[in-house]
Formats: C-alpha cells, sequence, structure tokens
C-alpha cells in the first residue's frame, strides 16, 4: 500500500534552518521555535457580469508569512534582523569591546580586569568616584602625571593610580580587546538578505500516535521582514521575527512552498 | 566659524574643540582626546613614561628637546618638566637639590 497521509496531528517545529539559496550551504539553525504561523495571501480580481454577478475570481500576487519566536535569544538571528554579519573574534583578530567596572582603591590603586585600549597614555580618560552615599562622585581627567582631581594609568599592567588621600570605590568605563567575543551592528543602509528556509516539523498518525512522520517546509525565497523587529530584552520574551515569503523571481517553476512528509 | 571649545589641554591647559566622534579625530588624530597639539601629545607622553618609570631622567629630558615647549605648562605638569630639565642641567658631581641654575 502507498504511504499516503492526509490526517495527521502537528505536533511540533523541530527546528528552523536556514541555507544561501545560492550555493545551499547552512547558515544557521534555530531550535527553540515556538508559536509558529504560516500565512499565505494573494490579491483577488472579480470578473462580473453585465448584471454585477461575480463570475469568476483571479487571483496573483501570491505571497506569505513566516512568523515565530524562537525561546532563546539567537545572535545569529539578530545578525539577520540588523541585516548585517556576526562578527567572531580570534586571537589574530580580536573584537574591541565597552568594559563598565566598578573596582575597590587600594593604597591609592585600582587593577582592571582588561587590558585597556585607546589613545597611548590616555586609555581611560575619565572614571568616577563613588561617593559615601553610593552614588556618582567627583570625576577625575587622566593626566601624565599625579595632580589634583587627575589619576594616571599604566595599561599594560592594568593599573589606575589616584591621589594619595583616594579611597573607597571607582567607576571605570573603558574599551578593551576581546579574544573571545562577537559583535553585530546595525547600520541603517543595509537590506536584509534572501534565504532558503526548510522548517523540520513532527507529525503523528491521528489512529496511532506511535507512528511518527517527519515534515520538512521549504521556502526556496524567504526575506526577513525588517520594517519592525522587537527584540525582547527579557529573560522569557523570546526572539520573534517574521519572514516575506515571495517565488523566486526568474524560475518559471519556481514554488513559494513546498511540504514533504515521510515516514521516521 | 570656530567651535566653542570643550576640552583643555592635559600638558598646557589651553582650551580647544574637540570632537571624538568625528572620524578623523577618530582616525588620525586620536590624540587630540588628551593634547591640543602634536608637540603637546608628544610632552604627554614623556612625562607620561618617565612618571611610569618606564624611561630614565635623561631620556625624558633628551626627547624634551626634541618637542616644541609650549609657553605655559598646567603646574602638575611643570612640576615634572621642572624636575626634568633642571636637574638635567645640574653637572652630574653638584648636589642632588640644587636648583638655582637657570
Amino acid at each position: 500500500m502507498k504511504f499516503n497521509p492526509n490526517e495527521v496531528v502537528f505536533e511540533k517545529i523541530r527546528y528552523i534552518e536556514e541555507f544561501e539559496p545560492a550555493t545551499k550551504q547552512l547558515l544557521s539553525r534555530l531550535t527553540n521555535v515556538k508559536e509558529p504561523t504560516l500565512n499565505f495571501s494573494s490579491e483577488g480580481t472579480p470578473v462580473t457580469d453585465a448584471q454585477g454577478a461575480e463570475i469568476v475570481t483571479f487571483y496573483n500576487a501570491a505571497q506569505g508569512t513566516l512568523s515565530y519566536t524562537n525561546a532563546i535569544h539567537s545572535f545569529d538571528l539578530l545578525a539577520e534582523q540588523f541585516s548585517s554579519e556576526k562578527n567572531i573574534a580570534t586571537p589574530d583578530k580580536k573584537i574591541t569591546a565597552p568594559v563598565s567596572e566598578v573596582l575597590e582603591v587600594v593604597d591609592n590603586k585600582a587593577i582592571l580586569k582588561y587590558v585597556p585600549v585607546g589613545v597611548a597614555g590616555a586609555e581611560i580618560k575619565y572614571v568616577q568616584l563613588v561617593n559615601d552615599e553610593n552614588e556618582f562622585g567627583e570625576t577625575l581627567e587622566v593626566s601624565a602625571t599625579a595632580g589634583e582631581g587627575k589619576f594616571t594609568i599604566d595599561a599594560e599592567n592594568k593599573t589606575l593610580t589616584f591621589p594619595a588621600d583616594t579611597t573607597g570605590r571607582v567607576i571605570v568605563d573603558y574599551e578593551a580587546e576581546m579574544a573571545e567575543a562577537i559583535s553585530l551592528a546595525k547600520t541603517t543602509d543595509s537590506m536584509p538578505p534572501i534565504r532558503t528556509l526548510h522548517v523540520h516539523c513532527y507529525f503523528r498518525n491521528k489512529c496511532d500516535s506511535n507512528i511518527k512522520y517527519i515534515g520538512v517546509i521549504t521556502f526556496p525565497r524567504a526575506q526577513i521582514d525588517i520594517s519592525s523587529v522587537d527584540v525582547s530584552l527579557t529573560p522569557d520574551g523570546g526572539h520573534t521575527v517574521t519572514y516575506k515569503l515571495q517565488k523566486p523571481y526568474c524560475d518559471e517553476a519556481g514554488k513559494l512552498c513546498e511540504v514533504f512528509v515521510y515516514k521516521d | 566659524m570656530p567651535k566653542k571649545p570643550n576640552a583643555v589641554c592635559a600638558i598646557c591647559g589651553q582650551k580647544y574643540y574637540v570632537c571624538n566622534a568625528c572620524k578623523h579625530t577618530k582616525d588620525l588624530s586620536s590624540w587630540r582626546i588628551i593634547a591640543d597639539t602634536a608637540d603637546c601629545y608628544k610632552i604627554y607622553m614623556i612625562v607620561h613614561h618617565y612618571t611610569n618609570g618606564s624611561i630614565t631622567k635623561e631620556t625624558a629630558q633628551k626627547q624634551l628637546e626634541q618637542c616644541s615647549l609650549p609657553k605655559t605648562f598646567q603646574p602638575h605638569i611643570q612640576a615634572v618638566i621642572d624636575e626634568v630639565t633642571l636637574a638635567a642641567d645640574v653637572p652630574k658631581d653638584a648636589p642632588k637639590n640644587n636648583k638655582e641654575k637657570e
């Protein structure tokens, strides 16, 4: 008997894969997909007779959208929403990142966690003392030598030296090179790339739920919709994304989407 | 039109305008974050290295001779400049505290 399922129980999305359309290189894989929504739409043009009775409706301009929330944040996804590349640091190509520390001043010195970078001799321009009320206090400025309201920096040894009577804590903001870091930036003039999506799902037989089917919904041409991007900055907010689905324009046999189901 | 000064040179105390967000400052003259002229920044680095102990007084003095010194210094910078230049003027066998020689 041929395998020919009709009604099945949708179990869940296993993961969504993104490919470069031309090379089919796998670019990202999101494994915590929840609340997926697939929507298709097209424009209908009704043809009516002389009395206004509808004879037929022609549909064109078919397109779709795929929306979902990844339960945990994805930097790969964010890079696409930013229409940019994710930079990955290497020992040879470190990433300069902002650092903020609140340090204890001991013997007029404070030791930084990282080696600061910037203008030589003035890698950190200002620091702020924390006052007795645990608030923003006096601002000290870097100097080549000790002076009132000044501090000196020895970047190589990660040491700041303060005036003789300085005690308590100090707020220090600076930049440091990280060998283990990533960075991504959003610019205002870039366009999100076109991707091919594969949505991998599980289905169950409606009569025997022990029988599992694997489904793959493919979208040959999907582009992240950046007209409105909401990035939740809460632990449980998830990472929401919407793709616009279009037919490959130069492919006569191009499809908006294709569904495959096979036995596990 | 000259812009309103928003910085003070760490060496001479001269007020000047700097925009740290401008590409030119970031790429070509990042030293302007600390000093108004390249010479003042050279002096800053000499004093910085001398204070950190990475160069000797004699080396600092030689390096300062290569710079065009401003007419005035910030008081705490002046103290180091005096320490370096006056000490260098003193003959090697003279007492250390003799600073009268101009």
